[in-house]
């Protein structure tokens, strides 16, 4: 549509501007080409006769419309090898952006939490009480990353935009959709390790962090200092935050020591007698999610008859560490939620809890011992692990434990979300 | 048919003609077609700097920023291989198509 207005020399120029897509240089480089036309233009309409404005006028007027020109350039310069080039720079850019925005969230993350904290010691000091964190090294870690994301975001959106010659709002569709959907992968299958509910949550935001960083991308120059005080501002609030809701959360404990948690008979019947008279030695460990116990036997044959031995882990309840009276299956465990195997280790075993000595076990002793992962449940922070099976009348009997342990789930999200669905 | 439509389908040979003689600047490029053209060429120059500039991206033209004699610095174009090539090409399809029209017209096919 032709003007409607005219307008000068400068106004002409900044239109074309406004409406190429390309980084500085390149719209320079364009501009400097049609602001060189038009004075060729003018000087000889002017040598022609022509005063000076009606030159001008008429030299622009040959160029047409600022807008469509700047269309129809876009459209030339516009080619497959554009698209190559973007593709490639926006992946250096989203790189680059990640490991900015990470280190620079880290830095942030760890001054607010160390300045949140010592606020946080100071209080419970004059007022007493506790309080404890759910930002823990990986929700840190976590929320680091989601800076880094959503840095990715505003950076490869503008660099893919002024590579491939395509506006902003038209680049951010695709950047968002191919990001979101590459980073939403890797949040649900991609990220494994020790996972609490926040840790979950924030893996799930991350496409939504690249989102907003695409949303806002814009043409300007990387970082601004505007951009490092909202992030600045942004951590204060969610460090605090974080740390005034973890309030309560508990320290790593485990133990046995002949403990019987309230709930225990749900586990098996107590242990025979006789069957309780052949154990000479216990014990059991806790490595890399893994529970192990088991139990030196002195004499095999008492368990002669028995069958489907195996180490289970039952969710529990109570403030570890504090006190034992409050210890106690979780009413709401009708079985446990992990089950292992369970069976007589071969001859020369030399399971080190149990002897520190190292030695071999002594003539006519076995052990039996079974392991459980008690890592693959999201609401277990605390685990009740034994050894049990059916004796020769029918019945489920414990035969070693149980012990407890803290845990803490250990996988993916997408893990995560399969054993809420499985009912772990 | 107005000129202007006529152009649209002849701006490449038209550019790549005029460049075959050496290399010049958008303002000297649009001037040359004028004159040859004895002035029946001048729809404007809207459609120039698009034109260069997907040649350009087509390998058809190489540009470089010089000092002129006169005025600012300019953008000068110089044909490619390729250039040349494409404007064989344009050339001799021009030619079937002008001489097709010709026909279909009633006047001789090799005026």
């Amino acid at each position: 549509m032709p003007d409607l207005e005219p307008i000068g020399r400068d106004a002409f120029l900044q239109r074309i501007a406004d409406g190429l897509p390309f980084d500085e240089a390149e719209k320079l480089d364009i501009l400097r080409e049609i602001a060189a036309h038009l004075a060729d233009s003018t000087a000889r309409l002017e040598a022609d006769g022509l005063p000076l404005d009606a030159a001008e006028r008429t030299a622009l007027d040959r160029l047409g419309p600022p807008d469509r020109l700047a269309v129809e350039l876009t459209r030339a310069r516009r080619t497959p090898r554009r698209l190559l080039a973007a593709a490639g720079a926006g992946t250096w850019a989203a790189v680059s952006g990640v490991v900015y925005g990470y280190l620079f969230g880290v830095l942030i993350l760890v001054v607010v939490s160390i300045g949140t904290a010592a606020l946080a010691a100071s209080a419970v000091h004059m007022f007493g009480g506790s309080w404890g964190s759910l930002l823990d090294n990986t929700a840190i870690t976590l929320l680091a990353l989601g800076v880094g994301v959503y840095v990715a975001g505003l950076k490869v959106t503008s660099v893919v935009a002024a590579r491939a010659g395509y506006h902003i709002r038209a680049a951010r569709r695709v950047t968002t959709a191919l990001g979101g959907a590459l980073i939403g992968g890797y949040a649900l299958v991609g990220w494994s390790g020790t996972l609490h509910w926040p840790d979950v949550a924030i893996l799930l935001s991350l496409p939504a962090w690249f989102g907003v960083g695409a949303w806002r991308s814009t043409a300007a120059a990387f970082p601004s200092r505007r951009w490092h005080l909202q992030i600045l501002g942004l951590m204060l609030v969610v460090v605090p935050l974080g740390l005034v809701l973890g309030a309560g959360q508990q320290p790593h404990s485990s133990g046995s020591g002949g403990l019987h948690p309230a709930g225990v008979e749900r586990m098996g019947l107590p242990t025979p007698e006789a069957v309780a008279a052949a154990q000479v030695g216990g014990g059991g460990g806790s490595f890399g999610g893994t529970d192990t116990i088991g139990t030196v036997i002195r004499d095999p044959a008492v368990l002669a008859g028995w069958r489907d031995l195996r180490a289970e882990a039952w969710r529990g309840t109570g403030a570890v560490g504090i006190d034992p009276s409050l210890l106690a299956l979780d009413p709401a465990a009708r079985g446990p939620f992990a089950v292992g195997p369970a069976g007589f280790e071969t001859p020369g075993q030399i399971p080190p809890w149990t002897w520190s000595t190292g030695e071999a076990l002594p003539d006519g002793l076995v052990r039996l011992s079974g392991s459980v992962r008690i890592d693959r449940s999201p609401s277990a922070t605390l685990a009740w692990v034994a050894i049990t099976g059916v004796g020769p009348d029918g019945r489920r009997y414990i035969i070693s434990g149980p012990s407890f342990d803290s845990t803490a789930f250990n996988g993916t999200a997408w893990d995560w979300f399969a054993a809420i669905i499985e009912g772990r | 048919m107005g000129r202007s439509q006529l152009l649209k389908g002849t701006t490449t040979l038209l550019v790549l003609a005029v460049l075959r003689e050496g290399e010049l600047y958008g303002y000297e490029i649009a001037a040359r077609i004028r004159e040859r053209s004895g002035a029946f060429i001048d729809p404007g120059e809207g459609w120039l700097y698009p034109a260069l500039h997907r040649l350009e991206a087509a390998g058809a033209l190489e540009a470089s920023w010089r000092e002129s004699g006169i005025g600012p610095r300019r953008r000068y174009y110089r044909l490619t291989r390729t250039g040349s090539r494409m404007l064989d090409a344009e050339a001799s399809e021009w030619e079937s198509f002008a001489r097709s029209v010709r026909l279909i017209a009633g006047g001789p096919a090799n005026a």
